[in-house]
């Protein structure tokens, strides 16, 4: 193998890895700071805890501007990368090969010296992003160390490569830069534009079904006139105003023959600035540990002993550590589990046992700043799973409305119908521009195409002169648009995923909705078919000119390439 | 070698206007021929290379090369004839802009299978045409008469029987025009060659003249 071939292969395998660096601390092994969602938890001054000491501390976490500085790191790796596919010159490549050796290492010193990680053990930058990146970072680095040390024993000058048909592609692509630009950035805008409102489309989508799905509830009861206050509290996990109903209303429940399970939650908020509480301003749940099928199946690790009546379970953006002791209403509990992320307002929660609440709240009266006004046999909300049969979900709600008058229900296709309504209206604009823009797109690929091959039509006759046959030049030219479709693709993917990001971290937060990003399969199918849809463009842009080409003698070709 | 019967090329340029180019020509060129065509401008010498290169379909008529009727060919064989058979040099400017001159000569090659053989015949052929030490320019970077040597090297890469030059000094000036038919009649060695030009001068480099007139041929 020469060295021009081994180092495209070192080339390829570093753009590959690059791309791994960019994509590992947000989507392969996301940081802590869950998907772009900032929660925040307020400590008391005195508390020595994982974010800052005392004051308000605010995510993300360090490790969440580490993740985006891979990104900075992994895109010179990317480009220094496929210049190394490119570029023939021993000595360039050299040089290539030694920046993607310092970028490398950079990969490695990010999450370990230059920024860091968060100082959980088990937090996820800590077991999933760092040994990742440090795999990569290694990676990385053996390979540009090989890359500089074939590039240094090339001593013979450089042959030009041999001449095929990719080359002959490859040369035109640069020989034309401006053109090759323009259509690039073209299917760029297109691809970019409907990626990313496919991808926003598919993760509304898909957090509204887990959003429904993850209480593993199919109706939610709750006091009647408060069904806007829960929806608001499992958005946000704020409690505006606390509501609560006499826990009888769970044997009326029941009794409702197509019920099959339910189980209460009971929903207070600790104080704030006030020593009595670890943590302030942060929602408490007390749930059922007998009946409970809504908290317990997102446990990140089973518990190995029962949670008794003064242990806790912390929703997935605390980090106080497990085992460890904490104070809610001058009542001390132990944290005994964590919960895997499950995108609601939950996830910023603390969840104590029903009994375990009620002394708390009785002990309140002596033992807190301020006493929490709830008595024993309250609870705020029900949570029922349906029998499957003949009644559907609906049915099963206008019938406790109709038994029980004194409640709301709440079911998963009527919740959050006020933010779908407003995130769908935002992504159909997002959608239908999308559309225009590729419409646009793909008519501006063809003139561009059209300009092209009419720039051409000389070349093009005298390939045919010298014995490249219409099937020959069909392919070589689709080949071309094809090839410039991709790129335009792989920037409008990257250029759509920015978009997606924005979306993220600016418009969603402010929906107050819990976005929870669509699957890595998911994104895969909408990359891949945002990819088919950008060799589409190419070839439906192409194919008109050369239809007209083929049909075309190739002496006119020539004759024509004159005027 | 090379037998034309009845070979006619009439452009209709609309419904009731049509436009005699070539008008039942007949010609036989043997193998080592070296044939001038002479004629004025429009006379249809272009045209008629053109067409016994493969490139322009007559209207009716026939191309015998080797006894092959080459207009009977489908898309596939008649392209690869000419890239193995028949070498071109065109009167304009006809190097890929984007290549350098020694990828320009390789082109054809690339049609029929290019390897290490094919790039010291490239070199052998630029040091023939005097640019060996150009090999990595562009075309853009060669004055007229240089591209048109790499033109004449670039239609020799595949030892064609046939070489059909188009008007090959056109714009040169006198000195190279010389060079350039000492190069031709060197070529003639191994390939026959038919040259159209409209100087008739030219055609003291031939062993064969004939003139082109109102799309008749005529042997001098």
């Amino acid at each position: 193998m020469t060295g021009l071939n081994k180092a495209k292969i070192f080339g390829i395998t570093l753009a590959i890895l690059g791309i791994l660096v960019i994509l590992t601390p947000h989507l392969i092994f996301p940081v802590c700071e869950y998907h772009g969602i900032s929660a925040t938890v307020i400590l008391p001054p005195t508390y020595t805890g994982f974010v800052v000491t005392g004051g308000t501390a605010t995510m993300p976490f360090k490790c969440y501007w580490m993740a985006w500085a891979e990104v900075a790191v992994g895109i010179p790796i990317v480009v220094s990368a496929l210049m190394l596919v490119f570029i023939r010159r021993p000595e360039t490549r050299k040089v290539l090969s030694l920046i993607a050796l310092t970028l490398g290492v950079m990969v490695i010193l990010l999450p370990t010296a230059l920024i860091g990680t968060c100082p959980e053990p088990t937090a996820p930058c800590n077991t999933g992003t760092k040994p990742a990146l440090l795999a990569l970072g290694a990676v990385i680095v053996g390979i540009s160390l090989s890359a500089f040390y074939t590039a240094g024993k090339e001593k013979t000058p450089y042959l030009p490569e041999i001449l095929n048909t990719s080359s002959l592609v490859k040369q035109d692509i640069k020989g034309r830069a401006l053109r090759s630009t323009l259509t690039i950035a073209c299917i760029a805008v297109a691809v970019g534009s409907l990626f990313a409102s496919s991808a926003l489309m598919e993760g509304i989508n898909h957090s509204i079904e887990l959003q429904a799905n993850k209480l593993g509830a199919d109706i939610i009861v709750v006091p009647k006139g408060e069904r806007e206050s829960f929806e608001h509290l499992l958005l946000t996990g704020m409690l505006e105003k606390p509501f609560y109903m006499d826990r009888s209303v769970e044997e009326k429940l029941k009794e409702i023959p197509q019920v099959e399970a339910v189980t209460p939650q009971l929903y207070m908020v600790t104080l704030t600035e006030a020593s009595c509480c670890a943590i302030w301003s942060v929602l408490l749940v007390g749930f059922d540990v007998e009946t409970d099928f809504v908290v317990t199946p997102w446990l990140s690790t089973p518990l190995r002993t029962p949670l008794g009546r003064d242990d806790v379970i912390q929703g997935c953006y605390l980090l106080l550590p497990i085992g460890g002791e904490t104070m809610f209403y001058g009542h001390h509990f132990k944290i005994k589990a964590k919960l895997e992320p499950m995108g609601t307002g939950f996830d910023a929660a603390i969840f104590i046992p029903m009994e375990g609440a009620y002394v708390m709240a009785e002990e309140s009266y002596y033992k807190a700043e301020k006493p929490l006004e709830v008595k024993r046999g309250q609870v705020s909300a029900f949570f029922l799973r349906v029998k499957p049969g003949r009644y559907s979900v609906e049915d099963v709600a206008t019938l406790i409305n109709i038994k029980i008058p004194a409640v709301d229900t709440i079911t998963s296709s009527n919740m959050f119908q006020t933010v779908r309504t407003q995130v769908s209206s935002i992504l159909q604009t997002f959608f239908v521009t999308g559309g225009l823009l590729w419409g646009m797109a793909t008519a501006l690929s063809a003139t561009v195409f059209s300009m092209m091959i009419n720039e051409r039509r000389r070349e093009i006759g005298l390939l045919r002169a010298v014995g490249a046959n219409k099937n020959y030049i069909f392919k070589l030219l689709v080949f071309e648009a094809v090839i410039l479709a991709l790129i335009g693709g792989v920037i409008g993917i990257v250029g759509g995923g920015s978009i997606v990001y924005f979306f993220n971290t600016l418009i969603i937060p402010s929906l107050d909705f819990p976005y929870i990003p669509p699957t890595l399969n998911s994104l895969g199918l909408t990359m891949g078919l945002s990819l088919c849809l950008a060799v589409a463009t190419g070839f439906i842009a192409a194919l008109h000119p050369l239809i007209l080409v083929g049909k075309t003698d190739p002496y006119d070709l020539i004759r024509r390439g004159e005027i | 070698m090379i037998e034309l019967k009845d070979l006619t090329k009439i452009y209709r340029q609309s419904s009731e206007l049509s436009v005699k180019a070539v008008d039942r020509v007949n010609l036989k060129i043997k193998s080592g021929d070296f044939a001038v065509i002479t004629g004025r401008s429009g006379s249809g010498k272009t045209t008629l290379l053109s067409m016994i290169g493969g490139l322009t379909k007559p209207t009716y008529g026939k191309v015998l090369i080797e006894g092959i009727d080459l207009w009977n060919l489908d898309d596939k064989t008649l392209s690869a004839f000419r890239n193995r058979k028949i070498g071109f040099v065109f009167q304009f400017p006809s190097l890929i802009p984007t290549l350098s001159v020694l990828e320009n000569l390789i082109v054809p090659a690339v049609f029929s299978g290019v390897n290490l053989k094919t790039y010291r015949r490239a070199f052998t052929l630029l040091k023939l045409v005097g640019l060996a030490e150009k090999y990595h320019a562009y075309p853009h970077q060669l004055s007229a008469g240089q591209q048109r040597r790499v033109t004449i090297a670039r239609a020799l890469i595949n030892k064609p029987e046939i070489v059909l030059a188009d008007e090959p000094t056109s714009d040169l000036d006198e000195d190279t025009e010389r060079e350039i038919m000492e190069l031709f009649k060197q070529i003639n060695t191994d390939a026959t060659i038919l040259l159209v030009t409209h100087n008739p001068e030219l055609s003291v480099y031939g062993n064969r003249h004939f003139r082109m007139s109102q799309g008749k041929l005529t042997e001098l």
